[in-house]
C-alpha cells in the first residue's frame, strides 16, 4: 500500500459525491451525497497520519493528529444528520415534498393559512 | 508479489467505489441508504487497513448504526412511492462533465505532488494509546487532544436543542 | 501448585485432553491456521450453546407454567430446536409481491452475518480466544450496532404495515437501550484500563467481581446492563417490535422458511452474546471465585485451569437464560411509550450516575 493509493480511492469518492450533489433531486439523497464526501476527506486524514506516523518523529499528538480530525468529521457528520432529519421533517410537513428544486418559498405553504 | 493487504485493499476499494455509485443509482431510497451502510462499512476497512481499530470501532457504531438509522428514518418519513431516480439528460451530462473535469484536475495535482515524497504507509499498533492520551489530558491541564472534547460536546448540544426545537410541531 | 489429590487429578486430566486436542492439530503449521482451527472450535461451540439455550428455556419455561414442555424428540426432547430447524429449512421459500428484492435479501444476510462475526473477541478460558485485539468489547457493541438498520430496511422491504410499524419500533428501542448499556460498562473500562474481554476478567480474578463492588455501584451498573441486554435483545418485557398481539410478527412478519430460521437464530445468538458480554464484565468471566485473591491454593490452581475455566463459563451461561427465561415468564410487556421513555429518562441518568460512582470508588480521580 502506498499513500498514492488511499489519496485516489478518496479522490474517486470525493468526485462520486459531488456528482451526487449535483444531480440528485430530493434532500435526503443530497444528504447521502454530502455523507460520501465527508468520509472521502475522512480517508485522507489517515492516510496522510499514518505517511506521517512513518516519516517523522514528533510527539504523540502530532502523530494522532489525523485520526483525531476525522473523530471530529464524524461527530459533525452525525450532529449534520439530526439537525437533517428534523429539517426534513418540518419540509414535508409544509411542502408534502422534499424535492429542492421545488422548494422555493420562504414562507410556509399557502393551505395552512 | 502481491501482498495480502495490497489484494484486499484494491477489492475493498472496488467495493466502496461501486456501492458508492449505488448510492447515486439506486432506484428508491431504501437501496440507497443500504448501499450507503456499505460504503461506510467500507471506509471503515480502510481505517483498519491502517491499524486504526478505534476509529472504525467509531465509523460502524456511530456512521453504520447512528446515523444510517436516522438516515433510514428520514427517507422513510419523508418519500413518496413515486420518489425514483431518473435521469434528467442535459442536466446529468452537464454535471457529469463538470465532475469529470473536478476529477481530471485533482488527478493531474496528485500525480505532480505526490511522487515527490512517494512512501509506504506503515503503521504503529493500536487506538489505546490515542485512548489513553485522550482520557488523561482531560484530568490534566486543558491541553493536548482532550481540548476538542468540550467543542464536539457544544455541538452536539447545539444539534440536539436545533432539531427539537425544528421537529416539534406547535399546536396553535 | 498444590498437592492435594483431586487438584492433581483435575489436573492431569487437563493436560490429557489439551494433549489429545493438540494432537489432532499437526505442528509445522503456517500463518494464521492454528488461528483459523481456534476460531472454528469457539464459533462451533457458541453455536451448540445457542442451539441448547432455546431447548433449556422451553424446558424452563414450561415448568413454571406447570407443562411439561417438548418431550418427543430425543431424550427428553433435547433435539426438538434442530427437529424445528430442518423443518423450517424445508419449508417454501416465498417472498411478497411488491416487496423490494435488494433489501429483503441482503437485511437477512447482514443480521446473520454480523450476529455470527460478534464472536471474534469472546475467550472460553485465558488462550482459548478467537482474537484478542485491542478493540475487545467495543468490536462487539459496533457489530451489534449494524442490527437496527438491518431490521427497519426489512421491515421496509416487506412492504406491510405491520412490518414496517415494527421496524420503526424496533430501530427506535434499540437505539434508546443502546446508549445506557455502553454507559454503564464504562466504568469499568475505565477502571481496568483496557477494552479486552481476558485483561477484564483477570482484572476480577485478581480484585473480585465488579458486580459486589463498589458500594453497591457496580450492583447498578450491572443492573442497567443486563435490563438494557434484555431489551437489546427484544425479550418478553421488552418485545415491543413483534408484539404479537398487535402487530403480528413485527418486522420478522413476511420471512419464511430458511430466512424465518436465520432470524430465530438470531434471536438466540443476541441472547447468547447479551448473557456473555455480561458475564465477562460484571459477573467473573471464566472464574468461578467472587472474593478476588483467596489464600486457599487449591482455588487458586482451579481457577487457572482451562478445562475448569470453559466449564466455568458454560455454567453460567446457563444459568443467565434461566435468568432470562424467569424474567420472560414473570413480567407483563411494556407500552412502546413507557419503554422509550423508560430507557431515555431513567436508565440513562442512572448509568451515567453509576459510571461515575464507579470511578469515584475505584480511586481514578484521586
Amino acid at each position: 500500500m502506498e499513500l498514492e493509493w488511499f489519496v485516489y480511492l478518496s479522490l474517486i469518492l470525493f468526485s462520486i459525491g459531488i456528482l451526487g450533489v449535483l444531480t440528485q433531486k430530493t434532500a435526503i439523497r443530497i444528504l447521502f451525497s454530502v455523507e460520501l464526501i465527508l468520509n472521502s476527506a475522512n480517508i485522507n486524514f489517515v492516510a496522510f497520519n499514518s505517511y506521517l506516523q512513518s516519516t517523522t518523529s514528533g510527539t504523540v499528538i502530532d502523530q494522532y493528529m489525523g485520526w483525531v480530525f476525522a473523530m471530529v468529521v464524524i461527530a459533525l457528520a452525525a450532529a449534520e444528520a439530526a439537525v437533517g432529519l428534523a429539517i426534513f421533517i418540518s419540509l414535508y410537513r409544509n411542502f408534502r415534498e422534499i424535492v429542492v428544486a421545488n422548494i422555493y418559498e420562504l414562507a410556509e405553504s399557502e393551505e395552512d393559512e | 508479489m502481491v501482498e495480502f493487504f495490497d489484494f484486499f485493499f484494491v477489492i475493498n476499494a472496488l467495493f466502496i467505489v461501486f456501492s458508492g455509485l449505488g448510492v447515486l443509482f439506486a432506484k428508491r431510497v431504501m437501496q440507497s441508504a443500504l448501499s450507503l451502510i456499505f460504503t461506510l462499512v467500507g471506509v471503515a476497512n480502510v481505517f483498519l487497513l491502517v491499524n486504526s481499530e478505534y476509529l472504525w470501532v467509531i465509523q460502524v457504531s456511530v456512521y453504520g448504526g447512528g446515523i444510517a438509522v436516522l438516515l433510514l428514518f428520514a427517507g422513510r418519513l419523508t418519500s413518496n412511492e413515486e420518489d425514483h431516480f431518473s435521469f434528467d439528460r442535459s442536466d446529468f451530462l452537464i454535471s457529469f462533465l463538470f465532475v469529470l473535469l473536478i476529477l481530471a484536475n485533482l488527478f493531474v495535482f496528485i500525480s505532480k505532488s505526490i511522487p515527490s515524497q512517494r512512501g509506504n504507509i506503515y503503521t504503529t499498533d493500536n487506538g489505546q494509546l490515542l485512548l489513553r492520551q485522550f482520557f488523561t489530558n482531560i484530568w490534566q491541564a486543558n491541553q493536548g487532544l482532550g481540548v476538542i472534547l468540550p467543542f464536539i460536546a457544544l455541538m452536539f448540544l447545539a444539534a440536539l436543542l436545533a432539531s427539537v426545537k425544528l421537529a416539534i410541531k406547535e399546536d396553535e | 501448585m498444590s498437592d492435594s489429590p483431586i487438584s492433581s487429578f483435575i489436573q492431569q486430566v487437563s493436560d490429557l485432553a489439551v494433549q489429545a486436542i493438540s494432537s489432532f492439530i499437526p505442528k509445522d503449521l503456517k500463518g494464521g491456521l492454528p488461528l483459523m482451527l481456534v476460531t472454528i472450535a469457539i464459533g462451533s461451540y457458541i453455536m451448540i450453546l445457542q442451539l441448547l439455550g432455546p431447548f433449556v428455556e422451553r424446558k424452563v419455561m414450561a415448568r413454571q407454567q406447570g407443562r411439561k414442555g417438548p418431550y418427543y424428540v430425543g431424550f427428553r426432547g433435547i433435539l426438538q430446536i434442530p427437529a424445528d430447524l430442518g423443518k423450517l429449512l424445508f419449508k417454501e421459500d416465498t417472498r411478497p409481491e411488491n416487496a423490494d428484492w435488494f433489501g429483503f435479501f441482503m437485511s437477512i444476510y447482514l443480521i446473520g452475518l454480523t450476529s455470527i462475526m460478534s464472536f471474534a473477541p469472546l475467550p472460553f478460558s485465558k488462550a482459548l480466544v478467537g482474537g484478542n485485539m485491542s478493540i475487545g468489547i467495543l468490536y462487539v457493541f459496533a457489530i451489534f450496532s449494524i442490527f437496527p438498520p438491518a431490521m427497519f430496511i426489512g421491515g421496509w422491504a416487506s412492504n406491510s404495515k405491520y412490518a414496517l410499524i415494527g421496524g420503526f419500533r424496533s430501530a427506535g428501542q434499540l437505539l434508546a437501550y443502546e446508549i445506557p448499556m455502553f454507559l454503564s460498562i464504562l466504568g469499568v473500562i475505565g477502571v481496568v484500563g483496557s477494552f479486552s474481554l481476558i485483561d477484564m476478567t483477570e482484572y476480577q480474578i485478581l480484585n473480585g467481581w465488579f458486580m459486589f463492588k463498589y458500594w453497591g455501584f457496580g450492583l447498578l451498573a450491572a443492573l442497567i446492563f443486563y435490563v438494557a441486554g434484555l431489551a437489546e435483545t427484544e425479550r418478553i418485557p421488552f418485545d415491543i417490535p413483534e408484539a404479537e398481539a398487535e402487530l403480528v410478527m413485527g418486522p420478522r412478519t413476511e420471512f419464511s422458511g430458511w430466512r424465518y430460521a436465520i432470524i430465530m437464530m438470531v434471536e438466540y445468538v443476541h441472547l447468547t452474546v447479551n448473557s456473555l458480554l455480561f458475564i465477562y464484565v460484571f459477573f467473573g468471566g471464566y472464574d468461578f471465585w467472587p472474593f478476588g485473591k483467596s489464600n486457599n491454593p487449591l482455588i487458586e490452581s482451579w481457577r487457572h485451569n482451562e478445562l475448569v475455566q470453559v466449564a466455568t463459563i458454560t455454567i453460567k451461561f446457563f444459568l443467565f437464560v434461566f435468568f432470562a427465561t424467569t424474567v420472560r415468564t414473570a413480567f407483563p410487556r411494556m407500552r412502546i411509550d413507557q419503554l422509550l421513555s423508560f430507557g431515555w429518562k431513567q436508565l440513562l441518568p442512572a448509568s451515567l450516575v453509576a459510571m461515575l460512582g464507579i470511578l469515584f470508588f475505584a480511586g481514578v480521580f484521586s
